[in-house]
């Protein structure tokens, strides 16, 4: 991996496999499919910014974010990007990390 | 059923790290079908008797190993070291003797850093080999994950230095390395990811080097993942958000489905073939089976280790020689009884070696008595506690100094016929000489036979509040805000508590809201109980054989001294014999007063204590024997009975001044049975009542049954003693009295389970006629007593044991009062503050000398004073930001001619100075004799000395400085410190008033107020309404026999002090005052409590401070209008 630029607050349409991995996304207007095996990961948040109750055995989901590291290739251009996407409910995942 | 056995699980005895206890984690893995549970903590084995515990106890067996630092060309990398079992203990020894070298003092001019984030525990790598190579084949085996340097090596994409590393590690330590496979999930190419876990597996595919799959298991389940986090914070002393935290929650005790799935996900993903999953997973189980331990073989679990005969001084077989030494002590300790008396004596002697030669434990015994008679061979007064005095061994063989006979207490109390694991034998001694005593037992039996015993400090709820504060980046002053009113509850119940307790009121309201404080409630409740860090043991010393450092790790304790890794809990099951040698303050106390007596008497000791000029316990030279003096001491007992317990060991707080003063001691049982029924058990079995309505006569004795009434006599027929029950039991149901302490003990949990037993039994009983010795109606009486009794009762020995340095100091304040306080002043011993034992001194008339810094010295000494009175001198050592070389530069140094003279040659600090000036510490430096209030002079004079530039000491003209004269110097007309500023300064710099109290500078607002002075409270009459006011000098929730919190505060106004009761609805009124105010006033009603007792039961609480700030300002504007 060369570079890694973060982009924050950006979403990208996803559609999955049966399993939920992801297959296809459309993320800034241009359309993508995976190109090999998706990688899941498990990534961590800063769940106290947001001092949430904590009771003991009612905090399982906080800490972790499903996450899907996926190589993708642009349509359009035929571009190689490395993307990490995180599992959300619905179509619209964020996309945490990018990689070229 | 899938299979897997985790082989890396952290429990919460790695601090800060781990999250579940070793009971809880055997418990899961024995639930998910296991047949092995691993412990492998961080620098240690911590939980590994406890974890060890748990798999006999679940069937499974155990696997012990521990997470070490190993260093390397100055890098630190990680590896879990696993001992092997099956090898007669070969694998247990090198994996303690290697944990032991990774803790030794060894590091030079390392820098420690803070927060346990920072290991400081490492061992060499080349040293692994020395440890873990047996004669054949390794005894453990090392894994090496992601943290080893071959795993950073892989993550960092180094394959040939990491295949480099693999193969020196396998060089080392042939067939001991295994790689391990950690896959947490974490972020692609990071450390713990999928891809750094592949990469592993195929280097050790390439190598042919065993791989084994773990989950580095910090934590149960995915939410204990959450309270990692907060360990994480503590750990690295920053709040979350500051440092790096762990990738995800990944790290917990994941089921055998979940581990099989990792295996194939992770041998998928470094392109290996399908079945290289099923070697990984079977390795794992290879690797695992290596390492069951066998509880028997490997550890020899719960059997006795024991020093060597000869290391005790025993040359003969150890039963005769105990048995020998009873014998000839017997004419010592009882020269009077023969005959009859002598013959029984006898009887208990064969009855008492018969069962402790039946449980083997003649050694232990014989080991004791060797201790104790090393202790007392230094000189430094010994004392038996516990149980152990109902033994008449320990009392011939001098362990105890408490005549079981005399009391009536039972050897079957101390030492059944059921019990297998060594009995405790606790000894208190001086605090001040513990840790030379420590040292004394390790050089005496050897330093690889003795190690100290550690204890696990675990979370309770003020510092889990305060952790959880600093993880959340709570400001400094609002921790401290929250903490000051935790008082006394488990953490995991602070939400409970907060809408219960008034002092919890204020944060009660601010939870609901600020949100970060609600989530503190939370995060606090997760720490309850977690262990934080270990420290060394109050008072146990373990004694072993030689080989007990193969047995027990060791690091070093804050003295120096090595401490085990195993605390209280481990050292039945590891048969460790543990010596309870406890610091007891008041020991040295009592024996700084006997050498201040001897000092300041001499051979007139005796008369000036007013005793019989013949006292046998008082030396010629006027040394006294405290273990000799009379237990019928009548001025002792009406010294008692004033309530004036102020500085007696453990009668001098206010509920037990409260019980003294109804109870109204005159005999030394009747101190035995005010210390028994002062405990939670006899208070909540109400036997207070009714022992002091039958001592003074106004209930009619009672013994329940006439055979009964020899051994209830102590007790005026009330049944207090686990002793009473054991005798009653014996004569009602048939059973020996060994046999009887087992029903006690039953009837302590459930006390139900014995009745039918107990009616049964006793119906049955007959005398030789065949009459009925108990009839129905007597059974029932029996039986309603026993059941009231339940677990309520208090075991004698402990209270008769207790009760001697009760006596003890009693008869020193009694008889020798200024050499007793001066002892106190010395050495702190009580509850309240030394301030409030000088008021106490004040009170009794004697004369506390001021500081001088020719006459003071780094103790507190009696001085004669002219006309033949004693007085104490105050010493120079609580002065505040004196140092030690300060000190002994001042004592070494005098006389001291002038203020000048002493500045330059003590070489005092400017502040010191100035605070020695205003303590009026110099006062006699200035031989003026005429002008007599002359501080304020010598402060100004001081203040310039210090401004000034100290010259060289050098250039000083030897012979000179005598001729300085500060007279000259010292302005007559410089302003006197008013009596307001002489009372400040003392308390501020000496913690205590030397002139004035602390209540003089609120003197008028009490005046207005009424304030009612606390020695004259006996003159108030009961149930009228008052004010006091104090500085609070002691706080109690004592046991109560409602079970319900009360407070007792006390306060000290300079007269005295006054106790007051705060029930529920006073605690309410005062909410946050309870805990966290230092000088009140308290509206209540007086309650006396017995003739010379009484006691305020309160209604509301104020701040003095506060209190005063309004009364000033209205007063202000008062005048103003």
């Amino acid at each position: 991996m060369t570079s890694s630029a973060s982009v924050e607050h950006d979403t990208a349409t996803v559609w999955t496999t049966a399993a939920g991995a992801p297959e296809r996304l459309v993320w800034g207007g241009r359309r993508f499919v995976v190109v090999t095996k998706p990688i899941p990961w498990v990534d961590r948040t800063a769940w106290w910014e947001s001092s949430p109750r904590v009771p003991v055995g009612g905090a399982s989901q906080l800490l972790e974010q499903a996450m899907w590291q996926v190589q993708a290739k642009a349509l359009d251009t035929g571009e190689l990007l490395i993307v990490d996407l995180a599992v959300t409910e619905g179509q619209h995942w964020p996309i945490t990390a990018v990689f070229d | 059923m899938a299979q897997f056995t985790h082989l890396h699980v952290a429990s919460a005895f790695s601090a800060h790290y781990g999250t579940a206890r070793p009971e809880t984690l055997v418990a899961a893995a024995d639930a998910a079908g296991a047949s092995a549970a691993a412990i492998t903590d961080r620098d240690g084995i911590y939980g590994a008797v406890r974890h060890i515990r748990a798999c006999i106890e679940a069937g499974v067996d155990p696997i012990v190993g521990a997470d070490l630092q190993v260093r390397h060309e100055d890098e630190l990398s990680e590896v879990t070291v696993l001992a092997h079992g099956h090898n007669h203990g070969a694998g247990w020894a090198s994996l303690v003797r290697l944990v032991s070298t990774a803790h030794s003092p060894r590091r030079r001019g390392q820098r420690k850093l803070n927060g346990t984030a920072h290991r400081s525990a490492w061992v060499e790598k080349k040293h692994l080999e020395g440890f873990l190579m047996g004669e054949e084949s390794p005894t453990a085996t090392v894994l090496l994950g992601p943290r080893s340097d071959v795993g950073q090596a892989v993550l960092s994409g180094e394959r040939i230095r990491a295949r480099g590393l693999l193969e020196e590690w396998k060089k080392l330590l042939p067939g001991g390395v295994a790689v391990e496979i950690v896959c947490h999930q974490t972020r692609p190419g990071s450390a713990g990811s999928l891809k750094h876990a592949a990469d592993m597996l195929q280097l050790a595919s390439v190598t042919e080097t065993p791989a084994v799959l773990t989950n580095a298991v910090r934590y149960l389940s995915p939410d204990d993942a959450l309270t990692g986090d907060v360990l994480d914070s503590a750990a690295t002393l920053l709040p979350l958000g500051k440092f790096q935290p762990q990738p995800n929650g990944q790290a917990w005790l994941k089921p055998p489905e979940v581990m099989h799935r990792l295996a194939y996900e992770v041998t998928e993903y470094a392109g290996l073939r399908r079945d290289s999953a099923v070697d990984l997973l079977s390795t794992t189980e290879q690797v695992a089976e290596r390492c069951l331990l066998d509880p028997e073989s490997d550890v020899q679990w719960r059997k006795p280790k024991v020093p060597e005969l000869e290391v005790i001084g025993v040359e003969d077989d150890p039963t005769r020689v105990l048995s020998q030494r009873c014998e000839v002590a017997l004419g010592e300790r009882y020269p009077d009884v023969n005959g009859q008396g002598l013959a029984a004596l006898r009887d208990r002697l064969q009855m008492e070696l018969g069962t402790i030669t039946c449980f083997g434990f003649q050694t232990y015994f014989l080991a004791v008595a060797d201790v104790v008679s090393l202790i007392r061979g230094m000189d430094v007064r010994v004392q038996a506690r516990g149980s152990g005095a109902g033994s008449l061994v320990n009392y011939l063989l001098r362990v105890s100094n408490v005549d079981p006979v005399e009391h009536d207490l039972l050897f079957e109390r101390f030492l059944g016929n059921k019990r297998s694991t060594l009995p405790d034998i606790d000894i208190d001694t001086e605090s001040a000489r513990r840790h030379d005593v420590y040292r004394k037992i390790f050089d005496h039996y050897g330093h690889h036979r003795v190690t100290l015993l550690s204890m696990q400090n675990a979370y309770r709820a003020r510092g889990a509040a305060r952790d959880a504060g600093l993880a959340l980046g709570l400001e400094e002053s609002q921790i401290d805000q929250i903490a000051e009113n935790i008082w006394r509850f488990n953490a995991r119940d602070f939400r409970e508590v907060l809408s219960e307790k008034p002092e919890l009121r204020d944060l009660a309201e601010l939870v609901h809201t600020e949100p970060r404080l609600d989530t503190l409630v939370d995060l606090t409740e997760r720490l309850d109980r977690l262990p934080r860090h270990i420290s060394m043991h109050p008072c146990g010393v373990i004694l072993g054989d030689s080989d007990l450092l193969s047995i027990t790790p060791t690091q070093p304790s804050g003295i120096g001294l090595p401490m085990s890794q195993f605390d209280k809990d481990d050292i039945d099951d590891m048969g460790l014999l543990k010596l309870d040698v406890l610091g007891v303050r008041m020991q040295s106390t009592m024996a700084y007063a006997v050498n201040e007596i001897i000092r300041i008497n001499g051979p007139s000791a005796a008369v000036e204590g007013g005793l019989p000029v013949d006292a046998p316990y008082v030396s010629a030279e006027g040394k006294i024997d405290l273990d000799e003096i009379p237990k019928n001491d009548e001025p002792t007992f009406a010294a008692i009975r004033t309530t004036h317990t102020l500085g007696m060991f453990q009668i001098e707080s206010p509920g037990q001044r409260e019980l003294l003063g109804k109870l109204q001691p005159d005999r030394y049982s009747d101190l035995i049975a005010d210390i028994s029924l002062f405990r939670p058990g006899p208070m909540k079995g109400n036997m207070v009542t009714p022992f002091v309505e039958r001592k003074h006569g106004y209930q009619r004795m009672d013994y329940l049954h006439p055979r009964f009434a020899p051994f209830l006599q102590d007790a005026y027929g009330v049944v207090i003693y686990h002793e009473h029950v054991l005798r009653i039991l014996h004569e009602t149901m048939g059973v020996s009295l060994a046999e009887a302490d087992e029903i006690r003990r039953s009837m302590e949990r459930d006390v139900e389970s014995i009745e039918a037993g107990f009616r049964a039994r006793t119906a049955a009983r007959t005398d030789h006629q065949g009459r009925r010795l108990f009839s129905d109606r007597q059974i029932e009486k029996i039986w309603q007593t026993l059941k009231g009794f339940g677990s309520f009762g208090f075991c004698k020995a402990h209270g008769a044991a207790f009760a001697l340095p009760t006596y003890q100091s009693s008869w020193l304040k009694t008889h020798y009062p200024v050499e007793f306080l001066a002892g106190i002043f010395e050495h702190d011993p009580g509850m309240y503050p030394r301030r409030l034992l000088m008021a106490e001194a004040r009170r009794m008339g004697i004369t506390l000398l001021p500081l001088d810094v020719n006459a003071s010295t780094d103790v507190y000494h009696v001085e004669r004073l002219n006309g033949g009175k004693k007085g104490i001198r105050l010493s120079l050592r609580d002065v505040k930001g004196i140092t030690g070389a300060e000190l002994r530069r001042i004592v070494e140094g005098r006389p001291f001619e002038s203020i000048t003279d002493f500045y330059h040659r003590a070489r005092p600090s400017r502040p010191l100075m100035r605070n020695l000036a205003a303590l009026g510490a110099l006062d006699s430096l200035t031989t003026d004799e005429e002008n007599s209030t002359k501080r304020g002079g010598i402060i100004a004079h001081v203040r310039q000395l210090t401004a000034a530039s100290r010259r060289d000491p050098a250039e000083e003209v030897p012979g000179q400085l005598s001729l300085f004269d500060d007279r000259a110097l010292i302005d007559p007309a410089a302003p006197e410190p008013t009596p307001q500023e002489r009372v400040g300064a003392s308390l501020d710099l000496l913690a205590a008033e030397t002139e004035g109290h602390v209540m003089d500078l609120y003197r008028l607002m009490l005046d207005d107020l009424g304030v009612t002075a606390a020695e004259d409270l006996l003159t108030v009459r009961n149930n009228s309404e008052v004010l006091v006011a104090g500085i609070r000098v002691a706080t109690q929730t004592p046991p109560m026999r409602s079970g319900k919190r009360v407070v007792f505060i006390s306060l000290d106004d300079g007269t005295g002090c006054s106790d007051a009761t705060f029930f529920t609805d006073a605690q309410e009124q005062a909410g946050p005052l309870l805990f966290g105010t230092k000088l009140m006033i308290i509206k209540g009603r007086t309650r006396r409590t017995g003739d010379r007792g009484i006691s305020i039961q309160a209604e509301d609480a104020w701040d003095l401070k506060q209190m005063w700030t309004e009364w000033s300002s209205q007063r202000a504007s008062g005048v103003r209008a």
